[in-house]
């Protein structure tokens, strides 16, 4: 019989333990009651016959005990027995008992935490139907994270003709949506998809129904009367309380009305990890840019038929790619990012979240797997010290034959129920942890929603890091407390202390060591953010808030002559401005089309006027159109010549300013003033002649080096400026003029909608969510294991001090004084931090480079952050020496010489 | 029973199985078709007698029902399972061949050598 059946009949076995004991007994005593009655038969005397009987049997506990171990059932009441007994200790001293879970708790807990992060951001697949075999369709050769998909007209070639791809679906990137359900308006994170998405995803709805065929066209095309949509279960739950009759229900999106006629399920939030959809609608609903040839705004996710290879597929699509790239006599900047197709894993979804987070995570799950390490070295440390008490005990046992084994087995088991208990508690701690971390990442403006689950998955991970923990912090103790010579167990006391004191030793060093690299490393992080803080953004940071008005402009037509509808929107985005300017609070307004820290771009190409034309990459240029105050309301100074001025009309000439980085590639030290430049391929191609440079600012995130930027006024512009970005220096609280700016575009602006309203101090904070979650974990954890090793410290010498009592107390009877005991002591504590210093450091060196990516102006070897933290671990290395060293010094000679 | 000889270890396991061979039996059974088989020849330590059988039945060789004993008490049969049979041949085969070998080795006289 396998080992494996052998266990599960014992298992079994003892789950019916108490009715085997029953079965055995009848069918012993049926025994001898049958040997009995035979003996009677024989002639025996009644009295006799029994006698016999019971003595030809022998014992019956002996007999049961011997077939209980043949049931396989002595393991398990040893083990219960054992457990019993570990109770009973560690409820006997609720001091350690506290602690060592306390420590273990903590740092399961935080493991456990950050694992179900991890695993929800970078490990776990989507919850779709064979998600391997699910690939995006990338079409700029795999620069991006496979988000990039073609326009429209291009995504209905490659889904019409593929041969390899059993569908092809197209989604976009999702976000906020303004909707009104029964009469009330409501914001829902929503997504546009095409008609194949939930066919090629596996997706089954659990009410109505998913997309159809038909419902990639309008109803004109012979749709139903109205487009479909689909919504999540988690939002039919909330808004719909689970009712059926949500199938049906209209609801308005801007001017156009919507069908629920489907749910799907609970798992499925749509494709991109940390940005949950709750509503899905047919992409023609989003607006009319299906038609144009030139937008890139969605991605393309296809699923591979069987024995379809990947690059056959990708050849495929590639080739009809450069087909319609070539028909539209693409060339220039997008045939410089859009260039090639690459099919991109869709198994775990598109990766922004993962790209953005992977490494902070991995650096913070290997923070936390430190802690863990310094909190089992503590558990570790007391045990052993707790051992000396039980040497006694131990050699006792031993004496009167108990195994070896069978005593590892017992101090395993007390290893086993406190780690059982850690991680009892760890549960706790990271149930709240999870919560609290998805509460700090879904603040920002960016919104990251996670729904970390504890399934089997983060349940199995806590098993495994709950049983490796009290291996590592038992089995050492555990053996070693054995090493007993049972013929002296009275001698114990003088036969090992100083063995013992080493590994209390050995184990402090290893957990200042671990110290000293979690607060370097969180030195370092918390160096890193003040560094970001305090970095020149070309910008004010502070008392600015922008918020975003669209307007509701008729579909684009080709035929509109470009200069005369952008002059009619200027027009219109000026009149807003006026109003603007009237509000009562507002010491500074302006109106453009990006603004710092926004995360949007704008990137056109840009040709100086009498220059030789340069190479494709130095004529990318970012452009934003903005109003003659914009400089002033952010902040941003002019270095040479002027700002615009409310004479830049749309009929003047035609002006620019460039930033300095611009300035500087395309003129070197000459001045740029009165030069003309051009942006070839936009609809309007007059020269804008420069009249000023401004100083560079950093857009969208403050670690990256300034971009080239042209600025262009608002009235002149070359692009169909369709929403504008309101930037507003208040006197006020931004709140209080959100109502203004939506009162004052109702009046000035068709369809208008205010939206992404914050300051410009938030979108800082949110642009650095990253550097402040890394930094904020690793000063808590670097904290933790501080405490931790401070208590560890604390531990190895008491114990150190109570050793050596007497010795101290003879050095105080023959005239030491006070001092040099204290010394004593702390020389003890001196002597291990700087060890522990002289590992560690090298430790921080070798181990800093990992983090670099995550830095920003600070060197890994920075001195300052390793001297910090090395300062730190001194400073309370002392502390946690100063308790032990008062207690040597008061050490009464009589009394420590009398007490042994 | 001053002539009766104690079974050597390892061979209780044998005449359980032999025993049981011959048609089920609860314990008392063994015992007494055991006496019975090796014309009282063969003493039983009766309280070891559960173990073996307990162990034979984890092992898969033997599995047991239920019925009522003689004098009408509910009692547990023991039979063999398949692999409770192979096992027996086994087992006797290499018996035999053991004794045999033990047999001969102890005959062995001086001019043999």
């Amino acid at each position: 019989m396998s080992l494996r059946s052998r266990l599960l009949v014992s298992l079994r076995n003892g789950w019916r333990q108490a009715d085997l004991d029953r079965e055995m007994d009848d069918e012993m005593r049926l025994h001898i009651e049958m040997s009995e009655r035979d003996l009677l038969r024989k002639g025996v005397p009644a009295d006799e016959a029994r006698r016999q009987a019971r003595a030809a049997f022998g014992s019956i506990d002996a007999a049961k005990d011997a077939g209980r171990d043949a049931l396989g059932l002595r393991l398990l009441t040893e083990l219960q027995g054992d457990l019993r007994y570990a109770a009973r200790l560690l409820r006997r001293s609720p001091a350690f008992t506290a602690v060592a879970v306390l420590s273990l708790g903590l740092g399961i807990g935080a493991n456990t935490a950050i694992f179900a992060l991890v695993d929800t951001v970078l490990l776990k697949t989507m919850p779709v139907k064979e998600p391997s075999r699910l690939y995006f369709v990338d079409n700029s050769g795999g620069k991006s994270d496979g988000s990039n998909g073609p326009p429209y007209p291009c995504f209905e070639i490659l889904r019409d003709h593929n041969r390899f791809f059993s569908g092809l679906a197209a989604f976009d990137g999702g976000g906020p949506m303004n909707v009104t359900i029964d009469g009330t308006p409501e914001r829902v994170r929503g997504q546009f998809a095409s008609a194949a998405y939930f066919d090629v995803l596996g997706v089954r709805p659990v009410l109505g129904r998913t997309f159809m065929p038909a419902d990639d066209q309008p109803a004109a095309g012979g749709g139903t009367d109205t487009p479909p949509a689909v919504i999540s279960e988690v939002f039919w739950e909330r808004r719909f309380a689970r009712s059926p009759e949500v199938l049906g229900k209209p609801i308005l999106l801007g001017r156009t009305w919507v069908t629920i006629v489907g749910v799907t399920p609970r798992a499925f939030r749509g494709l991109r990890p940390g940005s949950p959809v709750d509503l899905t609608l047919p992409m023609h609903v989003s607006d009319n840019r299906l038609t144009s040839k030139e937008h890139w705004w969605f991605s393309v996710v296809g699923r591979l038929k069987d024995g379809a290879s990947v690059e056959e597929a990708q050849a495929d699509l590639d080739g009809m790619f450069q087909a319609y790239m070539t028909d539209l006599g693409l060339k220039g900047n997008s045939r410089i990012y859009f260039n090639q197709i690459a099919l991109i894993p869709a198994a775990r979804g598109l990766n922004d979240l993962r790209h953005d987070f992977a490494t902070p995570l991995w650096i913070v799950m290997t923070i936390v797997g430190l802690v863990l390490l310094i909190g089992c070295a503590n558990v570790a440390n007391l045990l052993v010290a707790r051992a000396s008490a039980r040497q006694s005990e131990i050699a006792v046992r031993l004496a009167i034959g108990a195994s070896r084994g069978r005593l590892v087995r017992q101090l395993l088991t007390e290893g086993a129920l406190l780690v059982a208990l850690g991680a009892a508690v760890g549960l706790v701690f990271a149930r709240w942890g999870v919560s609290t971390l998805v509460r700090f990442l879904a603040g920002g403006q960016g919104s990251i929603q996670l729904e970390p689950h504890f399934d089997g998955r983060v349940l199995t991970f806590v098993a495994i890091v709950a049983a490796l923990t009290g291996l590592l912090f038992s089995i050492v103790p555990a053996l070693h407390a054995t090493r007993v010579d049972a013929a002296k167990p009275d001698n114990v006391r003088t036969s090992t202390p100083g063995r013992r004191a080493r590994i209390g030793q050995a184990l402090v060093v290893l957990q200042v060591t671990l110290s000293l690299v979690l607060l370097s490393g969180a030195a370092l992080f918390i160096r890193t953010l003040q560094n970001l803080n305090s970095v020149d953004a070309g910008f004010a940071r502070h008392g600015i808030a922008t918020m975003r008005v669209e307007a509701m402009l008729p579909p684009f037509d080709s035929k509109r002559d470009a200069h005369q509808e952008h002059a009619q929107l200027a027009q219109m985005w000026e009149g807003l401005l006026e109003r603007l300017h009237s509000q009562p609070g507002i010491s500074s307004v302006a109106l453009s089309t990006m603004s710092p820290m926004a995360r949007r771009s704008r990137g056109v190409l840009v040709d100086v006027v009498g220059a030789p034309q340069r190479s494709e990459s130095d004529r990318g240029i970012s452009l934003n159109h903005v109003t003659a105050d914009y400089f002033d309301t952010f902040g941003i100074h002019l270095i040479e010549g002027r700002a615009f001025t409310d004479r830049d009309r749309a009929t003047s000439t035609r002006v620019a300013i460039l930033n300095q980085s611009a300035a500087r590639l395309y003129f070197g030290d000459a001045s740029p003033i009165g030069r003309l430049v051009k942006f070839p391929g936009q609809r309007i191609q007059d020269p804008f002649e420069i009249v000023g440079v401004a100083q560079d600012t950093r857009y969208g995130s403050l670690r990256k080096q300034p971009e080239r930027m042209a600025y262009l006024p608002l009235s002149q512009a070359v692009d169909r400026v369709s929403s504008v970005i309101v930037g507003i220096r208040a006197a006020i609280e931004p709140a209080g003029v959100v109502g203004g700016v939506r009162d004052a575009a109702a009046k000035t602006v068709p369809g208008s909608a205010v939206t992404d309203v914050i300051t410009i101090d938030q979108q800082i904070d949110d642009s650095m969510l990253r550097e402040r979650l890394v930094a904020l974990l690793a000063t808590v954890f670097g904290a933790l294991a501080l405490v931790l090793a401070c208590m560890g410290v604390y531990g190895v010498l008491s114990y150190a001090v109570l050793r050596r009592t007497r010795e101290i107390g003879i050095r105080l009877a023959i005239g030491a004084k006070r001092a040099s005991v204290i010394w004593l002591v702390v020389r003890e504590t001196a002597l291990l931090i700087v060890i522990a210093l002289a590992i560690g450091i090298p430790a921080v060196l070798l181990t800093a480079r990992y983090v670099q990516t995550q830095l920003f102006e600070v060197t890994p070897a920075d001195p300052l952050a390793i001297s910090a933290a090395a300062a730190l671990l001194v400073a309370v290395g002392a502390l946690a020496a100063f308790l032990p060293a008062r207690r040597a010094s008061n050490v009464d000679p009589m009394v420590a010489l009398r007490c042994e | 029973m001053s002539d009766s000889t104690e079974v050597l270890q390892g061979t209780l396991d044998l005449l359980i199985l032999k025993a049981v061979s011959l048609g089920r039996l609860h314990g008392y059974g063994v015992l007494l078709r055991i006496q019975q088989i090796s014309g009282d020849r063969l003493q039983i330590q009766q309280g070891s007698l559960y173990p073996a059988l307990y162990r034979l039945e984890r092992q898969g060789y033997l599995m047991h029902e239920w019925g009522e004993s003689e004098n009408g008490r509910k009692a547990k049969y023991y039979r063999l399972t398949p692999a409770g049979r192979r096992r027996f041949k086994e087992e006797t085969e290499y018996w035999q061949r053991f004794s045999d070998a033990i047999g001969l080795a102890l005959k062995a006289m001086p001019e043999d050598v």
